[in-house]
């Protein structure tokens, strides 16, 4: 019984790391139809960028910020350099967007080396948890993880929900050119959302560089955990995210736990059931 | 005849270019450039552009090392005339089970899928010792003696390269003309048109993705009896993307760019080393590609033929 | 080319893929309203998307407010003063009444969200329902006040009166013939023509990609024959949605 309370604890630690990996590259899918490739390599950035600060700086949320803004940056210029020049042809900017993953991963394979890398965390969340009821202890930053994400996952709701850029970005997934035919800069709106899909991808990538940590093929661990996380959960769908993270984070543990050498075939048959009952996923939207 | 064309001095380079380079770079150019082939049809013809070519070509490729000689103590030996035709099934029929898995998915959502298709196999491979013999793989895999012809030489096995290339885009030509391959290019065009008239659509993508299957087994059999080994990183992410550059590359519009491209990736990963550091050829191969989608978007075969082309008139571009 | 029109199109044409929709077709709008009549399937539609710049023009050109807009981008025709009110509403799903005018919400601007639920108080009533929770008649007035939103110069509608009921067709007709009364540029896109007739001064009529006429609204209401002739229509009858050619 608390082997499997642990398994699943890790489940929900995994489907953290995976629904903030996958929550930013989702919101980019759902304006913008743009497969972001490079999704996984703003994560890795992020990572690596928040290693620095917490080296040099020593301060957790520091790194966390920083991380997230690096890769925001970053993702603002590949929008705005890049992907916004073919905007409508997303096989075009699908394939480029591979290119840019290439090139990222090999610049930081180069500056940061094959080694692996682990965000250095204050005292408060190094240690471990004894958790009530069960009686055994977890990493205090597994814990946060979890708080981490389901923070984030509040603030983007409200942010979609509640605030005029989330309502412009609803606009758009729902008419782009209607959107652009009452007077708004889409382009422009497409820049800041690419911005935040890379703050959140950064942030993700310090997280784990905390929680786990990081190497080259980081970077394409998490890209592909989110593209099957919104494949199951609906793509362009942030609720769907959460709820495609859960399933294949409880997935994979359970299947490491429970049949070590069948694990990603369970992943893979989740994938293939939706799939075959829902094509938009859980929470998708069918394409009219 | 085109095919003629290009085929005459290809058939020739034995009597003037050395064994590394008849099996290092052609043979090796012409061994990926078939799988390139599958990844080049499934786009032109069904407008798809899949990542599991890899992967196909993998099942192929272990399918023959699991069954032929290997030197690893995993398998079951079978003698190569049971193997190749084995080998091949395999192979198309992964690429049907992949079509079916696939089939309602277009553009980008075929790409996410037939990459995450992909991926799931490398780590199954990755993990399954039984069957696949998980990160070590096979090794010490040798291409038969057929008719008494040693197949492993190096002008013999560059000829098998190049005549099963050549077979293969003379297959692709007719395939594409036949009523099934036209009923593809419909269902790429029009798919509810298709449904309209009365033909069920997943039939037609399935048989367009394992058409794909066979072509991509006989890349992968060439490229087994080429590395002498497979292993999951021959299915991994790196040769996933290695063949989708070489498309791009050569040109999605047109088989034949699957081969261009072959052979200036081989020519890079081979020569690149003289220009810059070794470590840095994903860097290059990465600007490369970009170079051409931004500046190519039909590829190295699209350049030449709109150069070719250049004195002729060319319809106005029409903005979107 | 300064021309004196609000709104001043030549020789405009389009292409969808290989058809020739738009064959150079001319046109004025002023501070007037202008009605725009024509049987389905003859470009009407694709007029007023050239108009806004959501399909390219293949040749001609489009000048607004004295300057070229012939390449502009579309949200920088709205922000010169094109209001737009598409054909089938496009109302965004997902978004509230009250988010959709929140959303255009600017500085300056004559109408404000509050002008807004003044004038249709039935969007005030409905001001937190999504935008596919409304009825035909609610969803016109929005698309037509989130066009009013931009202080537009021009209001370019797209039969705003299609599928809706009658008792709600002369309320949008009342709007706007009001809005044209206060001195707005209206293009009006109809196949109802007695809705065209009660708000357009002058009319238009498109044939094919082209306008083969232009006169006084007044004019065409008392000719049957030409009525006839280019709409198709018999005295009295209304144009019915799918009447194809």
């Amino acid at each position: 019984m608390t082997f499997f309370l642990i398994v699943t604890l890790n489940g929900l630690t995994l489907a953290a790391l995976y629904f903030l990996a996958a929550s930013g590259f989702t919101l980019i899918f759902g304006l913008m139809r743009t497969v972001n490739m490079a999704h996984g390599a703003l994560l890795l950035l992020g990572g690596y960028v928040g290693f620095e600060v917490a080296k040099t700086t020593g301060i957790w949320p520091l790194a966390i910020l920083g991380g997230g803004l690096a890769a925001a940056l970053v993702g603002a210029i590949i929008q705005f350099g890049i992907l916004g020049r073919f905007q409508g042809d997303e096989l075009r900017q699908t394939l480029a967007s591979i290119a840019l993953s290439i090139i990222m991963a090999d610049l930081m394979l180069w500056f940061w080396g094959g080694i692996t890398y682990q965000v250095a965390m204050p005292d408060a969340l190094a240690g471990g948890f004894r958790l009530p009821l069960l009686g055994v202890g977890y990493a205090t930053i597994r814990l946060v993880l979890i708080a981490f994400a389901i923070v984030v996952g509040i603030a983007l709701w409200l942010v979609i929900a509640k605030t005029r850029l989330g309502a412009i970005i609803r606009a758009g997934v729902d008419d782009r050119e209607m959107l652009r035919a009452l007077g708004f800069d889409v382009a422009k709106i497409f820049v800041v959302v690419f911005a935040l899909g890379g703050l959140l991808a950064g942030m993700a990538g310090v997280v784990a560089a905390s929680a786990l940590s990081i190497s080259p093929g980081t970077d394409l661990q998490f890209l592909l955990s989110s593209l099957v996380v919104v494949i199951v959960g609906g793509m362009g769908s942030v609720g769907g995210a959460a709820l495609g993270a859960l399933l294949i984070g409880l997935a994979e543990q359970y299947g490491l736990a429970y049949a070590p050498t069948y694990g990603v075939v369970f992943t893979f048959a989740i994938m293939v059931l939706v799939l075959a009952v829902r094509p938009q996923g859980l929470l998708g939207r069918s394409e009219a | 005849m085109r095919t003629a064309f290009y085929l005459l001095p290809l058939a020739m380079a034995p009597l003037f270019a050395n064994d590394f380079w008849l099996v290092q770079i052609l043979g090796r150019a012409l061994s990926l450039g078939v799988i390139a082939l599958s990844l080049t049809f499934l786009a032109a013809y069904l407008g798809v552009v899949s990542f599991a070519q890899t992967t196909m070509a993998g099942v192929a490729g272990y399918t023959v090392a699991y069954f032929g000689p290997n030197t690893v103590d995993v398998g079951y030996e079978l003698p190569f005339y049971v193997i190749l035709p084995l080998a091949m099934i395999m192979a198309t029929l992964s690429g049907a089970l992949i079509g079916l898995i696939a089939r309602r998915s277009q553009g980008i959502y075929a790409i996410m899928i037939t990459l995450a298709i992909a991926v799931a196999f490398f780590y199954f491979t990755r993990q399954n010792y039984s069957v696949f013999n998980g990160w070590t793989g096979f090794s010490g895999l040798r291409a038969p003696d057929i008719a008494g012809i040693n197949l492993r030489a190096p002008v013999p096995f560059y000829l098998l390269c190049l005549g099963v290339a050549a077979l293969s885009l003379v297959l692709v030509n007719g395939f594409i003309k036949s009523p099934l391959g036209l009923t593809i290019q419909a269902v790429r065009d029009e798919p509810k048109r298709v449904l309209a008239i009365g033909i069920p659509t997943t039939p037609v993508i399935v048989a367009a993705y394992a058409f794909a299957g066979f072509i991509a087994g006989s890349g992968g059999i060439l490229n087994i009896w080429l590395q002498e080994r497979i292993s999951s990183f021959s299915v991994g992410l790196g040769p996933i993307v290695d063949i989708l550059v070489i498309a791009v590359i050569g040109g999605l519009k047109h088989p034949i760019g699957a081969f261009i491209g072959a052979i200036a990736f081989v020519l890079l990963d081979t020569f690149a080393v003289d220009f810059i550091d070794r470590e840095r050829f994903n860097t290059l191969i990465g600007l490369v590609l970009l170079a051409i989608i931004m500046g190519a978007p039909d590829g190295l075969h699209g350049l030449a033929k709109s150069w070719l082309s250049r004195s002729a008139k060319r319809p106005a571009k029409i903005k979107t | 080319m300064a021309t004196e029109s609000l709104l001043s199109i030549r020789d405009l044409q389009v292409h969808y893929g290989t058809s020739h929709v738009l064959h150079g077709v001319n046109l004025d709008v002023d501070r007037i309203s202008l009605g725009m009549l024509g049987r389905n399937g003859m470009g009407k539609t694709t007029l007023c998307a050239a108009i806004m710049g959501l399909v390219p023009a293949t040749g001609g050109s489009i000048h607004f407010d004295g300057q070229n807009i012939t390449d502009a981008t579309p949200e920088k025709r709205a922000q010169l003063g094109i209001g737009y009110v598409p054909q089938g509403r496009r109302i965004f799903r997902s978004l509230t009444v009250e988010e959709h005018l929140r959303m255009m919400q600017r500085k300056g601007s004559a109408w404000t969200v509050d002008r807004v639920f003044d004038t249709f108080t039935r969007l005030r009533e409905r001001r937190r329902n999504l935008g596919d929770q409304l009825s035909g008649g609610e969803q016109q007035m929005l698309a037509i006040s989130r066009a009013l939103m931009l202080d537009p110069k021009l209001l370019v509608l797209d039969e705003p009166t299609e599928g809706l009921a009658p008792a709600i067709v002369s309320d949008v007709i009342d709007l706007v013939a009001r809005l044209s009364a206060d001195g707005m540029g209206i293009l009006l896109v109809e196949q109802n023509i007695h809705a065209a007739f009660a708000v357009a001064q002058n009319v238009a009529i498109m044939v094919n990609g082209e306008i083969v006429e232009t006169l006084p609204a007044a004019d065409l209401e008392g000719d049957t024959e030409l009525q006839k002739r280019h709409l198709g229509i018999e005295p009295g009858q209304v144009m019915a949605e799918g009447d194809i050619t």
